[in-house]
């Protein structure tokens, strides 16, 4: 893919699967030999634990809004980066909910083959989330 | 720069008033060896190693690994040399201009790194009250 197409692909896998929380929708993008680069310790890297992942994370926060801001591309190599927001009201990691509202920048890598994503890398500010819902009391 | 440990390197490729989205309190060069110093001497060892790049414009994206020891000073003043090693994912993004970074985005996996250097452990240990510590706690999504 071109790098237009790269960004355009991107942008509707963001729109139809992190916006619209339909993780469902990631089954026709991800290839079958997909590789998550980012898991959590010790989880799986396949498709079915990048969905698992992402219904976590809206499990945890059911408002869960991300604002892409950037879109950057080099060939079938993508990165998005977006700001995000959500109120705690589901159990996030073993922590019970606080009802507090988090905001903060994250961002998400692929590299698609033959038109679907193959590898992801994902990176979010956590600390700040740790932060921002008072969960513990971070050092410096 | 990183992998040389090397603390006076950093203004041939920060600019004087470089922006961190991620931590603005970290300016430019002074702000970038303030914020490495303590940890490179608590991971003497440290090493980045790039997987991949992604390049548009003036916009560069760096997906890497970064691994390392806790051999050196206690961690963030606080966690004390267990020996432990740790890889953590890393994703970066860079605004370039005449070879130096002005703007940064995103950063390494420092819940991850923090869990693998068993900091957390410390943190539940000393709360004390059960409850919360005793939870397998995953740190990354």
């Amino acid at each position: 893919m071109a790098r237009e197409e790269t960004k355009e692909t991107f942008k509707q896998i963001f729109g139809e699967v992190f916006e619209k929380k339909n993780v469902d929708a990631l089954d026709k993008y991800v290839a079958d030999d997909f590789v998550d680069r980012s898991p959590p310790p010790g989880a799986p890297t396949d498709k079915e634990a990048f969905k698992a992942q992402l219904r976590t994370w809206l499990e945890a926060f059911p408002d869960l809004t991300p604002k892409l801001e950037a879109v950057m591309a080099e060939g079938e190599k993508v990165v998005g980066r977006f700001q995000f927001s959500g109120t705690h009201t589901g159990a996030f990691f073993g922590f019970p909910p606080t009802g507090k509202r988090f905001e903060t920048l994250g961002m998400e890598a692929y590299r698609f083959e033959d038109g679907k994503i193959a590898e992801r890398w994902m990176w979010r500010d956590e600390m700040a989330i740790i932060g921002q819902l008072g969960l513990m009391q971070m050092p410096g | 720069v990183i992998n040389r440990q090397d603390l006076d390197g950093f203004p041939k490729f920060i600019a004087e008033e470089a922006y961190d989205h991620t931590a603005p309190d970290m300016v430019g060069p002074k702000g970038a060896r303030d914020t490495l110093a303590p940890m490179w001497a608590s991971i003497p060892d440290v090493h980045y190693e790039i997987h991949t790049t992604v390049a548009e414009g003036d916009l560069v994206t760096l997906l890497a690994t970064i691994s390392g020891s806790h051999i050196g000073a206690p961690f963030y003043g606080m966690l004390p040399p267990s020996g432990k090693t740790f890889a953590v994912q890393a994703m970066q993004t860079l605004r370039l201009k005449d070879g130096k970074y002005e703007e940064h985005w995103g950063g390494i996996s420092m819940l991850s790194l923090m869990n693998q250097l068993g900091f957390f452990e410390m943190m539940m240990a000393g709360a004390g009250s059960g409850g919360d510590g005793e939870q397998e706690t995953s740190w990354e999504a």
